[in-house]
This record gives C-alpha cells, structure tokens and sequence, in this order.
C-alpha cells in the first residue's frame, strides 16, 4: 500500500509559505485511518477506502492552499481539522458507487459543499477524537515513568481502585491519585492540540 | 496508627500538575489524600474535567482497533494478582519464575499471553499460560507440556521459536519472543482485505512454515488469522500455536462436549471428527488466503452447527464474487485448497509455497515470468485428451502431457497510483487552482 505522500504535499504547503508543515504531515497520519475506517465501515473494500481517504486529503491539500494566517481564523490546525471534515462527509455521504479517482473539480467541490449533519457528523467527530486519544496517550506515555502511566492506565482504563492498583503496583493509593491525574492533566493537554473540542459539547 | 489529619492546602493539587512539588510537598499531599475525598476531587477536575475521565475508557480500553496490547479486562487482572509473585521490578506486575511480567497481550482459547520481560538475557518475551481453568484436567496440561516441546523443535524462518517451555504454580507455560507488529487478524480486522502482493507473500510464508512442522510430523491443526503473527509491516510473518490450541480445545471438547473456539478455519474431516493429516492445514490456509482477499472467513453462520455444516458442505461466496478485481488464477487456488477430500488438494505445504512463490513472481514481472502451471485453469478438453492419451500414448509422456502451458488470459491488475502519478495530478491540481485563482482576480 503506498502511503500518502504527505512529504509531497507539505512541500506545496512550503512552497506557498503557509504554516507549519509538519503540522499537516501530523495531520494527514491522524486523518487519514479515520476516513479509511469509516469507509470501511460502509462496505467498501481496503483498497476503494484507501483511494477515498486518499481523494479526501488531496481536496484538502488543494484547500490548504487558501488558508489565511490571518489571526481572526483562528488556528491552523482548527481549520484544517474542519475543512478535512467538510471533505471527509462529502466524500463518505455522497459518494457515487464504485467511482474511480476524481477530477479537480471533484475534488473542489468536496470542501465547498455544505456539509450534511447527522450521524454521520457525529460519527466522524467522535472516530478523529478515538485516533487523537489514541495517538496522544502513545505520545505522552513516554514522558513518565512505566508505574506512573501504569496508575492511570489501572484505574482510568481498565476501572481499578486506587487501592487495588497500588497494591498490583507497590504504590500507596495517594501515589496513584497524583500519578493517574498527572498523566490525565497532559493527555488532555495533547488532545486538545489537534482536538478542541469540548467533549459532550460538540461545536 | 493514624495520619495526623492536614488541613486542605487548594493550592496543592493545582502546583503539582503545573510546576511539580518537592518530595515532602509531595508525600504530604499523597497522605492527605488517602483521608480526603474533597481534595482527591479537587485533584481530578484540576486534571480533566469529570466529561474528559469518563472518555477514557471508550477510547482508550479495549476494541480500538489501532492498538492490539494493553486489552486489560479487569477479572484477568484480578486472577493475574492471585497467580504472581511479588517483585521489587520496576514496572513489573509480578513475577512468574523468572519472567517480570509487564502486562497483558490477549486470551486466547488455549490460555492467556503476557507480556514480560528476561532479566537474564535483557529481553522482552510473551509468556504464554494455560487458561486456569482447563489447567484443572490433568489431561490438558499434559498435552498443552508435550504439544509446546514438539512446536519447540521446530526451526523456521516463519514458525514462531519457542525460548522455553516449564510450569508455574501447577500451570504450564511456554515463552515465546514478543511481536510487536500484532496478528494477521488484528491486521484484517483494522485495515480491511490485502492487496493482491500482500495475500501472496504472507500465504506464501504460511505455507513454507507449515512445510517445516509436517517435515517434523507436526500438523498444526488450527491455522486462522490469530495465529499468524506479523513483524511491523509485511515483510516477515510467523505462524504461531503449533498443536496448542486444538490440544486444549480438545481437552475441554472432552470435558463439556462442546467445541470452542471459531470452527471457520477447520478442514471438514476435522469437522467432521475425522482422522486428519498435514493436508487439513492446507485447507485451512485456503481459508486463511481467502480471509486475507475479502476480509471475511468463507464458512461463517450464526451458530457453531451451521457453520460446521458449510465447511463440511464447502458452500461460500465465490472470492471473486466479492473482490472481482481479484486475478481469477487466485481463485483457483483458493478453491483447489478448498477441495472436499484431502486427495483433491495440493500434494503437500512445501508445493503450495512453491506455488505462491510462483505468482508472486508472475505478479511482480508478468511479461517475463509466466504464471505457474498448477495456477492455470483446467479445461475440459484437457481432461479428456488425458484419458484417450492415457490409452494411447506410452507413459513417459504423460508428464509432458500435464505440462501444456495454458494461455492466461491478459488481465489488467489494478493499477496501483505510483509516485509519479501522484506528482501529475498534484502538478494538475496547482495548475487548476492557478488557472482558477486567475479567473477570480480577472476584473
């Protein structure tokens, strides 16, 4: 499977000296197993899913090119993030059976239409939260120490006390209240780098 | 003997997510939350709001499919307490003879794997364990021991090694090194069907380990995606278990009386509790082959029964049926593996690594390399030249006979976008957008 070739097009992002280009290179490793897995959740096969998540992120890379970093927009990352969405649920909700690559007016027309909300919204937010948790816990994991993440993991996760954990870990339970919070604390600090949402209030 | 009761310091809890405390800040505010709720509470929120903690366990537990350690269900943990030895290891659950395990990596059938690590050789490994409760027949342990040191014995570039094999508080184990790159059904699970390339290199390493354990006399008997093991990519895969979980399901089909496990990937003389030989496992790789390409088993119903009867009565979807772009020839093979009477199958594994060797090398260099014979389609005209030739013509060129290379008919694979047509459409797509921001500033 060829992987998208993010170095590619975070050279135009480059070229049109727009913001951080390993923001986008981040973002398209984030973005595009979301859109894989949705779409293979509707039925089409590992390598139509590809091509869509694939058809998706080149409608936002061609987007990327009109971004303003003009402060009143508010952050890069944020746009991005909304624009792919307005791509990704064009392209999922929309799209015509077994159709193949998709010219540039397509692939325009996928940012620029208005986006259809419902579930299928609903089910893409919380889909890109499930993939920034799980790339921000990898992230922050290694920032403490085995027992420390252990804490958290034991009684956040998997819904130990604190008493049981710190038993299994040689900790007092104080030590795993302070442990388990001080992971919480950076992880929702990560997240909230590519999601800023506030959970249970979706924007 | 009682804390002395610290009166609420609000400031502590907020100082130690944002700079840190000292040591004695520290244990101080430790002691005072053990006996104080409020601040425990006020900890927390200071943290994460009450929303964010109760995300956690959705998206972080068990079922994301981007991860395959860490599902920790908390009763396996709990029996996991019961069974380990204290240790002083940092970063250790406990110990297990000599093993500091770390955490868990699944449960399978046949028992629970863990991940640990050797102190003595530096090394992190899977502890593999009998389930406890099939440790109870004495009958179970012993075949699970015996099973574990004939899969030992085998030595193969893709049959997974076995570091040890030895018992722990009256249940046996076997160590194994740890791979990180999950199973191959974790892989179809997150990712969906392979590509055409990816279905003949793992198939072909399937069957080239499964030629080495038959050469042992060793039939592995439970062939299914969970046993295959890949590396991080697809260069490199291991077929794991050998005899293992059959023996154990064994055990407990004579216990209850019932079968566990998934039946899909059986032959149908296993379902049918028939006697089986090393070619059983070539219709389960058939099984494994068309999983990979459609990304669902080809026997599968409701109940155990139903599924039973469709792996002993051979109904499935046609693969091209649900993957059309499929090369025919794959389709062959997967249905010759399927074939109902081990007669009917491939000679042996090593013929059918040979084989998939064959087309890979076809795929990769289709105008140089041509497509191997067993691959190509039998016609009927064939059959009966066979049979007027078998009366007429001297043995000798019988073998001649079977070798008439068949015209593949030309078919297209799928193309697969290169580096260059990427880099067309992405210098189309600018010439687009310059084309169209020029229309837009035009007065």
């Amino acid at each position: 499977m060829e992987p998208f070739p993010d170095t590619r097009l975070s050279l135009i992002v480059r070229l049109r000296g727009e913001p951080d280009a390993a923001a986008w290179a981040e973002f398209v490793r984030l973005y595009r197993p979301v859109v894989v897995r949705l779409a293979r959740r509707r039925g089409l096969q590992d390598a139509d899913a590809d091509d869509l998540a694939q058809q998706v992120l080149l409608a936002v890379a061609l987007a990327v090119q009109r971004w303003d970093p003009d402060p009143a927009r508010g952050r890069f990352r944020a746009w991005l993030r909304r624009i792919a969405e307005n791509c990704a649920l064009n392209a999922l909700t929309r799209r015509p059976p077994d159709r193949a690559g998709g010219g540039t007016a397509e692939l325009e027309r996928l940012a620029e239409l208005p986006v259809p909300d419902g579930e299928d919204t609903l089910e893409l937010r919380q889909e890109y939260r499930r993939q920034v948790f799980a790339w921000a816990a990898d992230a922050v994991r290694v920032e403490f120490q085995a027992a420390t993440w252990q804490a958290f993991w034991l009684t956040a996760v998997v819904g130990l006390d604190a008493e049981t954990a710190g038993r299994q870990l040689g900790k007092n339970p104080g030590a795993v209240y302070t442990a388990r919070c001080r992971v919480m604390k950076r992880l929702r600090e990560k997240v909230a780098e590519w999601d800023e949402s506030i959970p249970g209030d979706e924007p | 003997m009682t804390a002395p009761r610290v009166a609420c310091d609000p400031d502590l809890p907020r100082r130690l997510l944002d700079d840190g405390l000292s040591a004695d800040e520290q244990a101080s505010l430790e002691a005072h939350l053990e006996n104080c709720p409020a601040c425990r509470q006020r900890l927390e929120e200071a943290a994460a709001g009450p929303i964010w903690w109760s995300e956690v366990p959705g998206h972080l537990g068990a079922g994301d499919p981007t991860r395959c350690e860490d599902e920790s269900p908390a009763d396996l943990l709990g029996m996991l307490a019961g069974l380990l030895a204290p240790t002083e290891f940092e970063g250790s659950l406990g110990r297990l003879g000599p093993y500091e395990i770390r955490g868990l990596v699944g449960r399978g059938g046949s028992g629970v794997v863990l991940k640990a690590f050797e102190p003595a050789l530096a090394r992190v490994v899977a502890v593999k364990i009998l389930a406890p409760e099939l440790a109870a027949s004495g009958t179970a342990r012993q075949r699970f021991a015996r099973e574990a040191r004939a899969a030992a014995a085998v030595v193969h570039d893709n049959v997974v090694p076995i570091h040890a094999v030895d018992e722990w508080r009256g249940l046996p184990y076997l160590v194994m090194p740890y791979l990180r790159g999950g199973s191959l059904e974790h892989r179809i699970r997150a990712k969906g069907a392979l590509s055409l390339e990816a279905i003949l290199q793992i198939g072909r390493q399937i069957a080239a380990g499964l030629a080495a354990a038959h050469a042992q006399g060793l039939i592995h008997r439970d062939i299914k995606p969970a046993n295959v093991l890949l590396d991080e990519g697809v260069d490199r895969v291991w077929v794991a278990d050998f005899g293992l979980a059959r023996a154990v399901d064994d055990a407990s089909t004579t216990r209850s009386g019932v079968i566990v496990g998934t039946p899909q990937y059986m032959s149908p003389e296993q379902a049918a509790g028939e006697a089986i030989d090393p070619r059983s496992d070539l219709f389960s790789l058939g099984s494994v082959l068309y999983t990979m390409a459609t990304g669902r088993p080809p026997f599968q119903a409701e109940t155990t029964l139903a599924t039973l009867n469709k792996v002993r009565d051979g109904v499935k979807v046609p693969l091209r049926k649900l993957r059309p772009r499929l090369p025919a020839w794959l389709g062959r093979i997967v249905d010759r593996l399927h074939a109902k009477l081990p007669a009917g199958r491939y000679a042996d594994a090593a013929s059918v690594a040979a084989l998939l060797e064959g087309c890979l090398a076809h795929l990769r260099q289709p105008g140089r390399v041509p497509l191997p014979a067993d691959a190509r389609p039998a016609r009927h005209w064939h059959r009966w030249a066979a049979v007027l030739l078998l009366a007429l013509v001297p043995v000798p060129f019988l073998g001649w006979v079977a070798d008439v290379p068949q015209p593949e008919p030309a078919r297209s694979k799928r193309p697969e976008p290169t580096t260059d047509d990427l880099d067309d459409a992405i210098r189309k797509l600018r010439q687009d957008v310059e084309r169209l921001e020029n229309d837009v500033n035009r007065p």
